[in-house]
């Protein structure tokens, strides 16, 4: 049952996670219709389906979806391909990895199920049930085993840089998913909140940011056929990531109910987060230097330099509204739900885009089965977010100001109604780009015309 | 590949290879080394000097005085069940309170806020007399 082929655990990763991709972002357009009409998808008389489609748990599973279904798994698959190929060491163990991705399915499964069911921890990002946390320590620990010991057993000593942020990330995220999901009975109070935005913003930080720039800093040079631009900058924006970005937690408190110390200690690395992200996309550009063009030719690299972009923007944004000043009026306002978006969709679900579009080719031996859609998908997805993200920044801007002068409650959301209902079209655009992905890649298995590899055959 | 000869002919851009990956050794570009050491800098006078955002009153519920917009602030309450252009909700159980100063009179208004009044509660039970005459002005304002 259980396959032995070579990369088939990447593979069955991507193919899963495409699944959790479209359902999760149907419940992020059933939440945004639920804002526009609360009465979506109430059915009189139906008390049991009501309580499972309430606006709460489809939330949860719209952000939990996205997160550790879709972008999870896909960063995990492209572990599970990059680091064979870097290592040109076969996996340690496919049945392992295919365990893993078997189980990772399931356990997403019952997280739906549970949460449609009302069992939440209340806390924001960590509402899955102690069990399935504990299923996701076990998962973590499963995938790093395999992955440690391909490293491990590798011919060649020196690690390229992507393997370093892989391995940090493989380190970082059960640390990070560990502090945050103690149960609120233990902790409790500020403390549990600071604990709770220590995971918040760290799942970020040190596992979707560092196993993206990881896939950047791999796809880069094989799309660009360039060498990567400097060594040192990819030393150094490792490390101050690794430094600085785990006291990222606090700025979500600020003006909030912890000490004045605290917030500082949260504020001043999230401005200084400008030195990794810059240091990042120096390299980047320096890479790009004279390679502009293939922007242009090839719809992976648009993917790519845009999630880049993105990414200095979402580093950009971040930082400003980390100020007191500035959190103090749009903390809560729908401008976070515009930025919350940025990285995780814009720039890190585009890496993995671009990840999976360059892969699959390699592993099946069939080209992408149309170029046309793989434009239509870029197009549908930038356009969509900038429509999706703008109106929504619009909004909690109006909105921040007007609960500062103390307008009645419904009064700001009518007053922000047109706009709520334009990001519920940019959404829509989201999603149906990711429908021309997901049909294109299906094509692409079982009717993609041969694919030439351009690459020797590395793994033994 | 052909870029490999290109690459000779600029020593500066040697490159060597770690796991099949192309790897140079650019410089750190000079504008970065800049922005590190302003961070830095700032970083340093950040810690040392803010003071964090205190709006609250200086003696606990300061007197705000009696106006129609300190009414408009506490009106959220009303709305819940008097709708949202406050002309009568809940299907017509809670009345519209347009002109509701000029039929009840202030102080009837007032009596109806501390002591409710049929299905509504008394809301107003523990508000201070200047946020009760508030509630007035600004009901008044709703014409």
């Amino acid at each position: 049952m259980l396959s032995n082929a070579p990369f088939s655990t990447a593979k069955n990763f991507w193919y899963t996670s495409l699944f959790w991709l479209i359902i999760s972002m149907l419940c992020g357009l059933v939440v945004a219709i639920k804002q526009i009409d609360p009465n979506f998808l109430y059915f009189q008389g139906q008390d049991a389906l009501n309580f499972a489609l309430t606006y709460a748990h489809i939330r949860i599973i719209h952000t939990n979806g996205v997160l550790l279904a879709w972008l999870s798994m896909a960063m995990v698959g492209a572990m599970f391909y990059m680091i064979p190929k870097l290592t040109r060491t076969p996996l340690w163990s496919e049945r392992l990895g295919n365990l893993t991705c078997i189980i990772w399915n399931l356990a997403i499964a019952a997280a739906v199920v549970v949460i449609c069911m009302g069992y939440s921890t209340g806390v924001e990002y960590a509402e899955l049930p102690l069990v399935l946390d504990i299923g996701v320590i076990i998962l973590c620990v499963l995938m790093s085993i395999n992955l440690f010991m391909t490293i491990a057993k590798r011919q060649e000593k020196q690690l390229y840089v992507s393997i370093w942020y892989f391995v940090g990330s493989l380190i970082w995220l059960p640390l990070v998913y560990t502090v945050g999901n103690i149960p609120s009975s233990i902790v409790g109070g500020a403390a549990q909140a600071n604990m709770n935005w220590f995971y918040g913003h760290n799942v970020l930080g040190l596992w979707f940011t560092t196993v993206g720039i990881g896939q950047i800093y791999y796809l880069l040079p094989k799309l660009t056929g360039k060498p990567l631009y400097s060594h040192k900058l990819s030393l150094i924006g490792f490390w101050t990531i690794a430094t600085i970005y785990v006291w990222n937690g606090p700025h979500h408190l600020v003006n909030g109910p912890i000490p004045v110390w605290l917030m500082k200690a949260g504020i001043i690395p999230s401005i200084l987060l400008i030195i990794p992200v810059w240091t990042v996309l120096a390299n980047v550009f320096g890479t790009m230097r004279g390679v502009w063009h293939k922007v242009a030719e090839d719809v992976n690299m648009k993917f790519l330099v845009t999630a880049a972009i993105f990414y200095l923007m979402a580093c950009l944004q971040g930082p400003f509204q980390a100020l007191m000043q500035v959190s103090a009026v749009v903390k809560f306002t729908h401008w976070v739900v515009g930025h919350a978006h940025m990285a995780p969709f814009a720039a890190f679900s585009f890496v993995c885009f671009v990840t999976i579009y360059y892969a699959v080719p390699r592993l099946t031996g069939r080209n992408i089965y149309s170029k046309a859609l793989m434009n239509w998908h870029y197009y549908f997805s930038v356009i969509g977010f900038l429509m999706f993200a703008f109106t929504l920044w619009i909004a909690g801007v109006i909105q921040g100001f007007a609960w500062m002068e103390g307008t009645p409650f419904i009064e700001t959301i009518n007053t922000v109604r047109s706009l709520i209902v334009w990001r519920a079209v940019g959404g829509t655009m989201m999603i149906v780009g990711q429908f021309f992905f997901v049909f294109n890649l299906w094509r692409t298995v079982k009717a993609g015309t041969k694919f030439a590899s351009d690459e020797e055959s590395v793994v033994a | 590949m052909s870029d490999k000869h290109n690459n000779h002919e600029h020593h500066e851009e040697h490159f060597d290879e770690v796991m099949g990956m192309k790897q140079g050794h650019g410089k750190v570009p000079r504008f970065l080394i800049v922005v590190y050491a302003v961070l830095a800098i700032w970083a340093v006078g950040y810690a040392l000097t803010v003071k964090g955002i205190d709006e609250r009153p200086a003696d606990g519920e300061a007197a705000q005085g009696v106006s129609a917009e300190v009414g408009k602030g506490l009106s959220s309450q009303c709305l819940a069940c008097h709708g949202a252009d406050f002309k009568g909700g809940m299907g017509g159980v809670a009345p519209t309170l347009h002109g509701v100063v000029d039929k009840l009179k202030p102080e009837g208004v007032k009596e109806v806020l501390t002591k409710g009044r049929g299905g509504m509660p008394a809301l107003g039970a523990s508000w201070t007399p200047d946020q009760q005459d508030s509630m007035v002005e600004f009901l008044k304002t709703l014409k």
